[in-house]
């Protein structure tokens, strides 16, 4: 009875004691770089301290982090790095061989609050030149410090206009590291070279891209050392090939001189052409042309431009299995859809006021968002494997450059000069190796 | 209670009497050091924070008695707001609310940037008896101005239906004169009263403030009402205390994903300072993370933190 009546009285008194869950909202009034600090460990070396650098210049890069580079002794205590800490330095980052032949390197990540290691990994030296390690090892850092994957062993490629003596001009197709350092001529045939394609292989870069023929346009492919085969010569135009993730099946445009260009999708089996018949006004996709085909990452779908329904272009897709067409826009002047497997959302440009503006399509919430409101005109968009960057092609006052846009901070980085005229922009995989050419 | 009378009696039920009341008494004891030692001592808070902006004002409704938070739609709001209208004016307010939500719908066609609903006073319907609307709004319990918040104007209203409610008698209707004669009540509470005067009776007042609840909420613009017990409010304002301050102290980097969150539990010494930060749910992003323990860091913890640990979660 006692106990009982002790029972209650705690039951009745206990909720005094209840503490209520509240969300409150908290407004973050600014945007600030996180204080990091690369630590080069052990004697000084040359090798490493430059990647030490590198590694600096690509994680600074995002405009995430404010990176310090610091040698340290070999002996590194725990009191050393808390005193980090007190330098407001929440992170650091220690890089040093493992061995003496130095083929290796070895990162790890501290917080340094509490002097413990977050994560850390032995690095096998890949390639010869100190770029594609610092690129590597960022690759490899970036996940365990912004939980996105790295795109800092990745190439972009892209044409470049050289003026001839006949007074015009051939297009060249260079490729460059991320950021459009390391600039190199990939294809310098006397004639104009267009819209490049990256292979969806993460160890063996390919680059297919359309060349001016006397007869056709036709497909051709090239791996880094400048071998070139023809991957499609049928008469007319063949160009923008496009791999699903897998790199098994592929789309491609082509016009078989029939007077439009039509999609054709290529498996291990067979070779199709894409067929379409709209059942209200029974205009299929021979009426108009279909072009920026690019397939969704289990390669189940199509995104493409054509103007068969409407006359002027707009983004549709199309799902193979079921041979079903769907609109994705349905007015104005919309083109260059180009898809992203990791946000899955499309980035595409549409004329607004007379100015090409790039615009996003949430495919699973099926929303449209206009990205840019600036006076150039984007032309070819192309996404980074991370999905946070578009590259692009943008025309202002008849100059053509290729333009980095950041979707989190919606800042446009420009990759080439102003003085070249560049466009048409590739954004490859993250490869394993960092690819360099090596053309004979 | 002769019965009781000790001649009356046996020793062995003494014995049970006794023995009852020191386990009473042992009891009590034990609530209340488990009241004021474990409270302040050993206990967590927990929050949860999101850093996405709050540009709209925030408004407390005090509720005498425990209720369930008001949801964000209109016939909970009316519901709770109005507690006191009868079933005759519900319905003249639903018809009200209805020609509201259409004159909103107007407006917002017409000018997109609409900030206020000051016109809707106006149009306010004819209140039912006010006797009996004012014995019922009447709350038993009296609320003591300090907590009252003073930001927002609705918020007064609100402040002064429950003053009047608490001080003047149940009259029939209230006038400016009775307001005038209690000269010796503080400036603060005269015009709360003076803005009730304004209004012909509370009820209309209970009813012109809903309407405007609804328009707020409809334009989206107006404060937020968050109705929480008289018994929490003290924990409401220690953590609006404690986001503002975050707040200004909070400044994640760019590109956050918004699905990722992660909870810090920090331990405050007895003299306000940070003895601990632990993150004890990692969002996976290091910056992340590392950012919101800055914020925490830098922060001056308020005064009920010391000697206490609270966990915060933070959401993008």
């Amino acid at each position: 009875m006692i106990y009982l009546l002790q029972l209650l009285i705690l039951c009745v008194s206990l909720p005094s004691f209840s503490f209520y869950l509240k969300a409150l909202d908290v407004h973050a009034s600014t945007h600030a770089k996180v204080p990091l600090l690369i630590g080069i460990k052990g004697a000084y070396d040359t090798d490493l301290t430059e990647v030490g650098r590198l590694i600096e210049k690509d994680l600074t890069f995002s405009g995430q982090f404010a990176i310090t580079v610091q040698n340290f002794d070999n002996t590194l205590t725990k009191s050393t790095i808390k005193t980090l800490f007190k330098k407001a330095y929440p992170i650091a980052v220690f890089l040093n061989y493992t061995d003496d032949a130095r083929n290796a390197i070895e990162w790890r990540v501290y917080d340094t609050m509490h002097a413990q290691m977050i994560a850390g990994k032995k690095y096998t030296k890949r390639g010869n030149i100190n770029v594609g390690w610092a690129h590597n090892i960022a690759d490899t850092l970036w996940p365990v410090l912004t939980g996105q994957l790295g795109f800092f062993s990745t190439k972009i490629a892209y044409c470049k206009a050289i003026p001839n003596n006949k007074g015009t001009s051939m297009k060249h197709i260079c490729i460059a590291d991320y950021d459009g350092n390391n600039e190199q001529v990939l294809v310098n045939t006397p004639t104009v070279n267009i819209m490049p394609r990256w292979n969806k292989d993460t160890h063996k870069p390919l680059l297919f891209y359309s060349e001016y023929t006397n007869e056709n346009v036709r497909m051709v492919m090239t791996d880094m050392k400048g071998n070139r085969h023809i991957a499609a010569n049928h008469d007319g135009i063949n160009m923008l090939a496009s791999f699903s993730d897998d790199g098994k099946k592929v789309v491609h445009c082509a016009s078989h001189d029939n007077g439009t260009c039509q999609l054709y999708y290529q498996d291990k089996k067979n070779i199709k052409r894409i067929t379409y018949t709209d059942p209200k006004t029974n205009n299929t996709l021979m009426d108009g042309n279909n072009i920026s085909p690019c397939l969704s990452k289990d390669g189940t779908t199509v995104y493409f431009c054509s103007d068969f329904l409407t006359g002027h272009p707009q983004i549709y897709s199309y799902h193979l299995q079921e041979e079903r067409l769907e609109p994705i826009t349905t007015g104005g002047y919309c083109a260059c859809p180009t898809y992203c497997p990791r946000t899955n959302t499309l980035a595409y440009t549409k004329r607004i006021n007379g100015v090409m503006q790039l615009c996003l399509y949430d495919i699973a919430h099926k929303k449209h968002v206009q990205l840019t409101h600036d006076a150039s005109n984007k032309d070819e968009c192309s996404w980074s494997p991370c999905g946070n960057y578009l590259l692009v092609a943008m025309e202002q006052a008849g100059q053509n450059r290729i333009a980095m846009y950041n979707l989190p901070t919606h800042a446009f980085h420009y990759v080439t000069a102003a003085c070249v005229q560049c466009d048409y922009p590739a954004w490859s995989q993250t490869y394993a190796t960092y690819p360099m050419v090596h053309t004979t | 209670m002769l019965l009781w009378q000790l001649k009356n009696v046996r020793n062995r039920h003494l014995l049970w009497l006794k023995l009852l009341a020191c386990s009473l008494a042992a009891h009590l004891l034990f609530v209340a050091m488990l009241f004021f030692g474990y409270r302040d001592g050993v206990s967590s808070h927990k929050f949860t924070m999101h850093n996405h902006s709050l540009n709209r004002q925030v408004m407390v409704v005090l509720a005498p008695t425990m209720h369930k938070p008001v949801a964000n739609n209109v016939q909970t709001k009316q519901m709770t707001l109005a507690p006191s209208i009868t079933s005759a004016n519900q319905n003249k307010v639903a018809t009200r609310v209805a020609t509201l939500k259409s004159a909103v719908a107007k407006a917002k066609a017409d000018r997109p940037a609409v900030a206020k609903a000051t016109p809707v006073k106006k149009a306010a319907p004819k209140a039912a008896p006010p006797k009996k609307v004012i014995a019922k709004a009447a709350p038993a319990k009296t609320i003591p101005p300090k907590i009252v918040p003073t930001k927002a104007v609705p918020t007064k209203v609100v402040e002064a239906k429950i003053e009047k409610t608490k001080t003047v008698p149940p009259k029939p209707a209230i006038t400016a004169q009775s307001t005038e004669k209690k000269v010796e009540q503080p400036k603060e509470l005269i015009e709360q009263k003076n803005l009730i005067a304004a209004s012909p009776t509370v009820a209309q007042q209970i009813m012109t403030q809903s309407e405007q609840m609804i328009l707020a909420q409809e334009q989206n613009n107006g404060p937020i009402q968050i109705e929480i017990p008289y018994t929490q409010a003290r924990e409401f304002y220690q953590q609006e205390a404690l986001r503002k301050e975050l707040s200004r102290h909070w400044k994640p980097p760019h590109g956050i994903s918004d699905t990722c969150s992660c909870e810090i539990t920090t331990y405050v010494g007895n003299n306000g300072v940070v003895n601990d930060c632990v993150i004890t749910q990692s969002s996976g992003i290091l910056m992340y993370d590392v950012s919101a323990r800055a914020a925490i860091l830098a922060m001056e913890l308020p005064r009920w933190t010391w000697g206490d640990s609270f966990a915060i979660t933070f959401k993008p």
